[in-house]
């Protein structure tokens, strides 16, 4: 189960950080750009997490 | 003599199989429309529209990847910048966008598969090298880390492209987008569009090579990258002249200049 951990997480945080990208589009149609940069930082964020989590889901020893 | 026959054999199929993506590519996304639309109307037109199969032909000739997997995409995007309507027909549905889109895929991954077929002939001979402690069996099966790898490498594969996907029906087909931006972007709704999709394309980019990329790049084994990498370097630094793509790149803003100029004053 811990093997598949960092690899899970990884893909469901990348995943998830579509939706926030998602959001960030739709708010830009109603012209919040505040909002559509707060969740587009969000998103860049999220998707950093989920790259780390790659990385160290890579770098596990056997 | 076989395992020549064998690569040879393979080799051609491997480039009928980019020429008929990349045909139906062009076919779908450009002559097709165009022709429905009536945008080959003169010969500057006919001559942008045929540019790509040109590059394509050489691409498959050469077998340089950067012309299969860069110049042709891009050389298909002129006469779509240069007639608007060609466009317009093509994402009228999301059907019709997705079918497009899946030629897209189907075409950067075939150019890409098919392009590793100029590998040099492998070794007449072969032997594992068993890496096992005195009284242990050699492993049969895969470590667990490369298989930890591959489905990290598969699973990042499938979000690359569903990401951008999501995205550009974000902007081009969501119901409640589209209201949003008929309703506060009156009479400009295309071109904010147009600008929306730009700025997905460069952000798309931005982020594929630094969070797709950029864990799997200090996992890609094999010194045969790097070995290439180095004789480029070499042969950069003694190399005189400027590289290939300084003529790309002047040949590319002249031509892009022209066709501003073409537009603008036509």
């Amino acid at each position: 189960m811990r093997q598949h951990f960092f690899e899970v997480l990884a893909v469901l945080l990348v995943g998830g950080s579509l939706i926030f990208f998602y959001e960030c589009a739709q708010y830009l149609a109603k012209r919040d750009y505040v909002g559509s940069l707060i969740l587009m930082t969000i998103g860049l964020s999220v998707i950093t997490v989920g790259k780390e989590m790659a990385r160290l889901a890579l770098v596990q020893k056997e | 003599m076989e395992q020549a026959f064998a690569n040879n054999g393979w080799r051609k199929a491997a480039d009928a199989v980019t020429a008929a993506l990349g045909i139906n590519l062009w076919a779908a996304l450009l002559f097709v429309p165009a022709l429905f639309v009536g945008a080959i109307h003169s010969t500057p037109m006919a001559i942008i529209c045929t540019l790509p199969l040109v590059a394509l032909v050489v691409g498959l000739v050469t077998r340089h990847a950067i012309i299969l997997l860069l110049l042709f995409p891009l050389l298909l995007l002129v006469p779509l910048v240069a007639d608007g309507r060609i466009i317009a027909s093509n994402i009228e549905g999301v059907g019709s966008f997705a079918l497009l889109g899946g030629s897209l895929i189907s075409y950067l991954l075939g150019a890409s598969f098919m392009s590793a077929f100029h590998e040099p002939t492998p070794p007449d001979r072969t032997r594992k090298l068993a890496i096992t402690r005195p009284g242990e069996q050699p492993r049969s099966t895969m470590p667990a880390r490369w298989g930890r790898r591959f489905r990290v490498f598969n699973a990042f594969f499938v979000l690359s492209i569903i990401f951008p996907a999501v995205l550009l029906y974000a902007i081009n087909f969501a119901p409640d987008n589209q209201q949003y931006m008929r309703a506060l972007y009156v009479n400009r709704t295309a071109s904010m569009k147009t600008v929306m999709n730009l700025g997905v394309l460069v952000w798309w980019l931005a982020l594929f090579t630094t969070h797709f990329l950029g864990p799997l790049q200090s996992h890609r084994t094999g010194d045969k990258q790097i070995r290439r990498e180095l004789a480029i370097l070499r042969s950069d630094v003694s190399r005189g002249a400027p590289r290939p793509v300084f003529y790309l790149g002047v040949l590319g803003a002249l031509c892009f200049m022209g066709l501003l100029l073409y537009l603008r004053y036509r």
